[in-house]
């Protein structure tokens, strides 16, 4: 039997003109908004804003209809703070970004962050805490962390908004009060978010929502702010890796986890908001752990010498990377210039995200309410930072 | 001006088909891909992907898993498929059923 070598050579040559259009065109299409993105296109940014607010208005609706509705479980109560948390705290990046659109965007911030403090929305806290609302227990050492979220949401509003509450700044001040004296107390700079279980990420939170309080009413934080700065160096960073440990003993400061980079890279977001040297520094171990295929990026979940298969907070954890450490590497991306990172990390959450526009819109279909509000608030990252 | 004969009409429609048959399959996959893209996009606006914040309409979920597929497919292998075939066609081999 003879070889047709010229037959076949032809055929390895469209194989590879094949593969060539595969690699080429896959990337092409899903990083087509990167760079707008990147640059902060006006059109793209209110395309997802007007998504996010007609979804907090359908919500409210929704609220209002069923006035009793109750999440679920931990993780549905956690969800739906985080969604009006990041919605709240995108809409605030908008409005530092563009100032011609504070008198639109300010309110709704607000509205979304002061939502996100609802009772119904810290049920997951109250119950892990054995009843113990943390609003109503501001005394206790008890550190409550989880609410860290909604108070940043509320920090951010009040820097933006005028007009924001006067009764609800006075609820917000105390709770600012409550976390400064928790954390200066914490040899570690850890505080609980449920009994027992301290979460680095949750805490940069804390740092997060009392750096920009002090932004917002001018009250000086700078003493617990360093001493956090500090602790997260000693403390909650893993030196080979970079990585801050995922969960930790509050008191003794023993890893429970391991170091990882979904709770690495939502730290350097929030670490953003309180020191620029150590939000570089989370975000430089980020980067040192992404992994590229075909212009595709995505962050590397555990640090070397750890293995797992993810969990609530990392998502599922395919070929060592994590869907929430690549999404949340994002933010650290655009808001220190990494447009390389920001471009590939982009194209994999487009690729999975299934973005799509219609009319003035921009929506995330796969990402539902929670993802497109984390997006939201990543793909607008930088205002943010601190000064 | 006279109208083209409809003789010419059917042989131009029957080169087109011609043409067109080595890239049905991946023409019937874009085809497939828009049409659930549109329907997941509606699902997942209307009902919810996630209904409220949190919770899993499982049947858009499984929507979205069968649509993501088809992304992966239209993304990588469409193209693939399609360059391999012009470029076979181009450089003098004929049509093949798959690269």
């Amino acid at each position: 039997m003879s070889v047709n070598w010229k037959r076949l050579a032809v055929r390895g040559l469209c194989l590879l003109l094949g593969l060539s259009a595969a690699r080429l065109f896959a990337p092409w299409l899903c990083g087509a908004d990167a760079k707008a993105w990147f640059e902060g296109d006006a059109a793209l940014q209110n395309g997802l804003a007007q998504e996010l607010i007609a979804f907090e208005t359908k919500d409210d609706a929704e609220r209002a209809r069923t006035p009793n509705a109750r999440a679920g479980d931990r993780f549905g109560g956690e969800w739906a703070l985080v969604t009006h948390q990041m919605t709240a705290l995108g809409l605030a990046q908008l409005c530092l970004a563009h100032p011609e659109l504070r008198a639109r965007y300010a309110p709704l911030a607000s509205h979304a962050a002061l939502k996100s403090m609802l009772p119904e929305m810290r049920d997951f806290g109250t119950r892990a805490w054995h009843g113990e609302d943390a609003l109503n227990s501001l005394a206790s050492s008890h550190g409550h962390a989880y609410l860290a979220y909604s108070a940043l949401a509320v920090s951010m509003a009040r820097l933006v908004d005028p007009a924001f509450p006067a009764a609800r700044a006075a609820g917000h001040d105390a709770l600012i009060a409550a976390f400064e004296r928790r954390l200066l107390a914490s040899r570690t700079g850890l505080i609980e978010t449920y009994p027992n279980e301290a979460y680095p990420t949750d805490v940069a939170a804390v740092a997060a929502s009392i750096a920009v309080h002090g932004r917002a009413t001018g009250v000086d934080h700078s003493r617990v702010l360093k001493h956090w700065v500090d602790r997260v160096r000693t403390h909650q960073i893993d030196p080979n890796s970079g990585f801050v440990h995922q969960r930790m003993g509050a008191v003794s400061g023993e890893p429970h986890d391991a170091p990882r980079g979904s709770g690495t890279g939502l730290a350097a977001y929030y670490a953003g908001f309180v020191d620029r040297g150590l939000a570089e520094q989370l975000a430089q171990a980020l980067f040192q752990h992404e992994k590229g295929f075909w212009g595709f990026g995505a962050i590397g979940e555990y640090a070397a010498g750890h293995r797992g298969q993810g969990d609530v907070d990392s998502g599922p954890v395919l070929f060592g990377v994590s869907v929430s450490a690549t999404g949340f590497a994002l933010a650290p991306a655009r808001a220190f210039g990494r447009r390389d990172s920001f471009e590939h990390l982009y194209r994999t959450a487009a690729l999975f995200g299934l973005p799509v526009k219609f009319g003035d819109g921009f929506w995330f279909a796969s990402g539902g309410p929670i993802g497109n509000a984390l997006l939201f608030a990543f793909l607008t990252s930088g205002p943010e930072l601190a000064p | 001006m006279n109208a083209p004969p409809l003789t010419s009409k059917l042989s131009l429609g029957r080169r087109f088909a011609q043409a067109v048959r080595p890239y049905r399959v991946p023409l019937v996959l874009l085809l497939v891909y828009a049409c659930s893209k549109l329907i997941f996009f509606q699902l997942a606006r209307q009902q919810g992907l996630l209904q409220g914040v949190s919770i899993v309409s499982l049947g858009t979920l499984l929507f979205g898993v069968w649509l993501l597929v088809l992304r992966l497919v239209v993304l990588f292998y469409v193209p693939a498929v399609v360059v391999y075939r012009v470029a076979l066609r181009l450089l003098g081999g004929p049509p093949t059923r798959s690269p």
